[in-house]
């Protein structure tokens, strides 16, 4: 072998390692862990708001993954933080702000910042704010206000199903109607004509399998860019928003519920992130807060808010 | 002759019960909504759709399920108004296959947890006031068991609130009815040849030389 070939092979050696390298690297993706609340979750894959989330981001950002580790009721995902973070999420998606703020407030060596090039440093944001709808799925249930019971009536159902109110910020909303509005007598959880249930999906199912006529749920679950219910998500539905005009001559307005205004609050894992992952959470946030619309084009997260009707918050 | 008189005595009583459990359960009313099996069994409702269209429905019409509350099974349901009923709801009720509410028109439908079954409704336009509903055969509806009744009536002529008659029909009699009146008819039939072949009793005879 000639030294002019030996040096050709050299530099062929060389290229293929360098190619090899940077292949790896490529492939050695970043990934951040999330802790999402029902609705967002939702049915996936294809009826779920996050995991279309997920995809656009993965999509635009190939080095980067996002995982869903836990789901379920905000309550229940909030204690799993609190005791110990087993699953090691990065980033907490709530079904409210209160439960953010406590533990941002009561469990601040939990949580940390998501942005920390801010001043001062910024812990929590709010991505969507829900609409509550009551659902049906039993025959001759019709819930519109034009030939039907316009909504719930407690003299009309033998039972509503909803979330937990002790877990779930849907489940409060509902128990807001219900005591508030239509004037059931609380605890809800001893009121014969409620059945509660752990979290906003499992609400969900309860209807869909007539095990109650009526139950409140989450507008996403039913809902297809404005159009609802879906096919195979019930027979009929009721859109409750947080202020509504009353269907009566003259309107009058109804408080229903406090809005349903949905936040994250970064989290604190053992053993930490690496600076490459804390890129990504910063990335993934700002993704999630990038509510821009017309007259410009809309955002993916406007795009996804819209397809399972929530709103910017 | 007193064996004879009791085999009649229990094969009458026998049919007086069959003949109870195929009874018509009758019910009638008239006003905004009631129940069928009063104080609190199977609501029913009159409700205006728009402003002439009225419909009478048990519970009511989009308002769910009503629970069918008497013991005895039942396989027919019948339905009569002081005014006609819609010919062409009875005809959207036969082809919408137990959706109900406004859509679903004139029907009756037994519903459980995961299907529908639609009673076959029969309407005579010589007796338009009237329709009556019948199970599939083989099928009933049992005491706890849902179902919706929706009937409109002619529009412009039926009127909200008033008075209606009707009954429901229980099912023919059980497998173990049917068995009790076998044996009595057995037992009949037996008492019958024993008292043809046994010698007649001492007062039964010829008192003669």
């Amino acid at each position: 072998m000639s030294s002019r070939n030996a040096k050709q092979w050299m530099l062929a050696v060389a290229s293929a390692g360098i190619l090899l390298a940077s292949s790896f690297a490529a492939h050695a993706a970043t990934n951040i862990n999330l802790a999402v609340a029902s609705n967002f979750f939702g049915i996936p894959p294809s009826n779920s708001a996050i995991t279309d989330l997920i995809n656009a981001f993965e999509m635009a950002n190939p080095n980067y993954t996002v995982t869903v580790v836990d789901n379920g009721a905000t309550a229940t995902l909030a204690g799993h933080i609190i005791s110990g973070n087993s699953l090691k999420v990065d980033l907490f998606l709530a079904a409210d702000t209160a439960t953010p703020l406590d533990l941002l407030t009561n469990h601040f060596g939990l949580v940390t910042t998501y942005n920390s090039s801010f001043t001062p440093p910024l812990y929590i944001f709010n991505y969507a704010q829900g609409i509550l709808a009551l659902l049906s799925n039993t025959p001759n249930v019709d819930l519109s206000c034009e030939t039907g019971t316009c909504g719930y009536d407690p003299g009309i159902f033998s039972t509503v199903a909803i979330a937990d109110p002790s877990l779930a910020p849907y489940g409060v909303a509902a128990q807001t109607v219900l005591t508030g509005r239509y004037g059931l007598i609380p605890p809800l959880s001893s009121n014969s004509l409620v059945h509660e249930y752990p979290n906003i999906t499992a609400t969900f199912n309860a209807v869909i399998a007539r095990m109650d006529p009526v139950g409140f749920v989450a507008m996403s679950a039913i809902c297809s860019n404005g159009s609802f219910p879906t096919l195979g998500n019930g027979t009929s539905a009721l859109a409750y928003f947080t202020i509504e005009s009353s269907p009566t001559t003259p309107s009058v307005l109804i408080n229903n519920y406090n809005p349903l205004t949905q936040a994250g609050i970064a989290v604190r894992t053992q053993p930490s992130r690496t600076a490459a992952q804390n890129t990504e959470l910063e990335a993934f946030v700002a993704f999630l807060t990038d509510f821009t619309t017309s007259p410009s084009p809309d955002s993916p997260m406007i795009t996804t808010l819209k397809k399972f009707c929530y709103s910017a918050p | 002759m007193r064996k004879l008189l009791l085999a009649g005595a229990a094969f009458g009583a026998l049919m007086s019960s069959s003949g109870a459990a195929q009874a018509d359960l009758i019910f009638s009313g008239s006003g905004p909504s009631g129940f069928l099996n009063p104080p609190a069994g199977e609501r029913w409702t009159y409700r205006m759709m728009g402003t002439t269209d009225v419909s009478w429905s048990s519970p009511g019409l989009g308002f769910g399920l009503a629970t069918y509350t008497r013991p005895q099974p039942a396989v027919d349901f019948e339905i009569t108004f002081a005014s006609a009923l819609d010919p062409a709801q009875v005809a959207i009720g036969n082809v919408a296959m137990c959706v109900g509410s406004a859509a679903g028109g004139t029907t009756l439908c037994g519903v459980d947890s995961s299907s529908s079954t639609l009673w076959t409704a029969v309407f005579n336009s010589a007796t338009p006031d009237t329709i009556e509903f019948f199970a599939p055969t083989g099928t009933s509806l049992a005491m706890g068991q849902s179902y919706f009744v929706n009937v409109f009536l002619l529009p412009g002529t039926g009127v909200s609130g008033e008075a209606f008659t009707g009954a429901w029909t229980t099912a023919a009699p059980e497998p173990a009815s049917l068995a009790l009146l076998c044996a009595a008819l057995a037992g009949f039939g037996i008492v019958r040849r024993r008292a043809a072949s046994s010698p007649p009793a001492p007062a039964d005879r010829p008192v003669g030389h």
